[in-house]
């Protein structure tokens, strides 16, 4: 896969402090890039980078392989964003701010904003200035007026803020169908990671400024998802079948009572090497390791919901 | 260029500024007339002449334009600042200063063009009316007429430029009220004075400030291409 976006040491410093350090990102063609990191620790900053409206302090910025500089607005074509929060010329009505952006943009489609409207499913707004929406709504006319014009990458800043569960649930539809369909990249930030761990292919864990991981979300999962938890009272009978009876050592106990078990072993074997021992046995349970736990520990816990 | 202007014009629904110039317009007659009425029997009338007549007019147009450039300027170019919606204008792939020029001409001719049709029209129309009732001595020569025509284009040209200088507040402060109130206070200086004498009439000074607003006009275009967008 090419990559389509790639940042090399982009530093921003705003008064003597570095709100972004020396981060390399790099997003290939036709992912899902979930941009994890607590409020304020530069996400905006790198997203605004991106689209040029921040210069960077140091370090640059290729997209498609091209260099970006102060006057770079060709490249802006290809992008579509929302950056913080979805702003709209307020007295104007939804297809209004629609057709603007079109025409700003250069893209000329007169079905394109039909379509748009319909993808976020946004109808019955007509005669309504944008004034009067709710945060929701906006949330969905900004994600229509950066998709319409089908561009390469898709920029957006905590897209489903504002949105109620079911909003969110159809973005996460609509963010996957776009990438699988229309082949659009998407660079797509957040705070809560539980959404983010839903729909990445890549994840980038920013934290004061510095990108302290990016993984493919495959190599995570294998990494240390599941396990088997024991819970007996006879805790040192059930290590000696462990090790001895079933061979096992990648296990660990974690107090008197609970052992977990990460090699993979079926639950009956385990169970029935158990029973013939005698080892009273309180529960047996596969259990996920939640991918929370890992980034918690990467983000340093605090500011995450 | 022409498409941006359309565009900024379209955005902004500038075509109700055309009715708020239309008001602005009967209140500075209704208050010429009376004026010219009220001074009717004092020995020592507010306008003798036409000439005089003529320099209030202006006076009173180019300040009523002036405060209006800046209530353009704060809808065109501070507005989009204080909403926000300026991190969106900067994200087309349009240059900068171009989105800025456009917004700045729509200025310029705005102002241009409303000083002179305001000064012709209610010329005309103060004209009219005198020549029923005879308030205003004197006789309306065509040298008169093209003299003052003369002064109606360059007086025009130069509130124009003098219309641009609140965008330096504006620009620093992003506040609306700072850019108005500049104008009232760029207004003030230039109409004041004593007697026949003021400020605005001194053509270096009228010069010297319309090529400060121009200058501030250029000044603010290019520092928008490097700036950050916050």
């Amino acid at each position: 896969m090419t990559t389509i976006l790639r940042t090399r040491n982009l530093t921003k410093v705003y008064q003597g402090k570095e709100a972004v350090s020396n981060v390399n990102m790099n997003i290939k063609q036709g992912e899902i890039y979930g941009f994890l990191g607590p409020n304020g620790a530069g996400k905006t900053t790198v997203m605004k980078m991106i689209t040029n409206l921040v210069k960077p302090t140091n370090g640059e910025i290729e997209f498609f392989g091209e260099k970006m500089m102060d006057r770079s607005y060709e490249m802006l074509k290809r992008m579509g964003c929302i950056i913080e929060y979805p702003v709209f010329y307020d007295k104007l009505t939804a297809k209004e701010n629609l057709i603007l952006h079109g025409e700003y943009m250069g893209y000329y489609n007169p079905q394109a904003i039909g379509e748009a409207l319909e993808l976020v499913k946004l109808t019955g707004i007509d005669n309504k200035p944008v004034k009067q929406f709710s945060l929701g709504m906006k949330q969905r006319l900004g994600i229509a007026r950066a998709v319409m014009t089908k561009p390469e990458l898709l920029i957006l800043d905590e897209p489903i803020n504002g949105l109620d569960p079911v909003g969110i649930k159809e973005m996460r539809e609509v963010f996957r169908m776009l990438s699988e369909e229309y082949g659009m990249t998407l660079l797509v930030s957040s705070h809560i990671l539980a959404e983010i761990e839903q729909i990445a292919d890549t994840i980038g864990v920013i934290r004061e400024g510095v990108l302290v991981e990016q993984v493919a979300m495959e190599s995570i999962r294998g990494r240390n998802t599941e396990y088997l938890e024991l819970i007996t009272n006879e805790t040192t009978k059930a290590v000696y079948v462990l090790e001895h009876k079933l061979g096992l050592s990648n296990f660990k106990v974690l107090d008197p009572r609970t052992i977990r078990i990460y090699e993979s072993i079926s639950q009956r074997e385990l169970n029935k090497a158990l029973v013939i021992a005698d080892v009273e046995l309180e529960s047996l349970s596969k259990r996920h390791h939640s991918l929370e736990d890992y980034f918690l520990k990467l983000i340093g816990g605090e500011g995450v919901a | 260029m022409l498409k941006l202007i359309s565009l900024e014009i379209r955005k902004n629904k500038l075509s109700g500024m055309l009715k708020g110039s239309l008001y602005a317009n009967l209140g500075l007659l209704v208050f010429m007339v009376l004026v010219v009425f009220i001074d009717q029997g004092e020995s020592d009338p507010t306008f003798a002449s036409y000439a005089e007549l003529f320099e209030g007019l202006f006076v009173f147009v180019k300040a009523v334009f002036i405060i209006f450039a800046s209530v353009l300027l704060c809808k065109l170019v501070i507005d989009e600042y204080k909403n926000n919606t300026v991190t969106l204008l900067f994200m087309y792939p349009i240059p900068r200063k171009k989105l800025m020029a456009a917004k700045l001409i729509i200025v310029f001719l705005f102002t241009l063009a409303a000083i002179v049709i305001s000064d012709v029209v209610l010329g005309a129309i103060l004209i009219g009316i005198n020549h029923f009732v005879n308030i205003i001595p004197g006789e309306l020569t065509a040298s008169l007429v093209t003299n003052e025509l003369y002064v109606i284009v360059m007086g025009a040209l130069y509130a124009a430029g003098i219309g641009l200088i609140p965008l330096y507040v504006g620009m620093r402060k992003k506040s609306v009220p700072a850019t108005i109130v500049t104008a009232v206070l760029v207004v003030s200086t230039i109409t004041s004075g004593f007697d026949q004498f003021r400020l605005g009439n001194l053509a270096a000074v009228s010069i010297f400030l319309a090529l400060l607003g121009v200058g501030i006009a250029y000044l603010s275009i290019r520092k928008v291409e490097t700036e950050d967008i916050a």
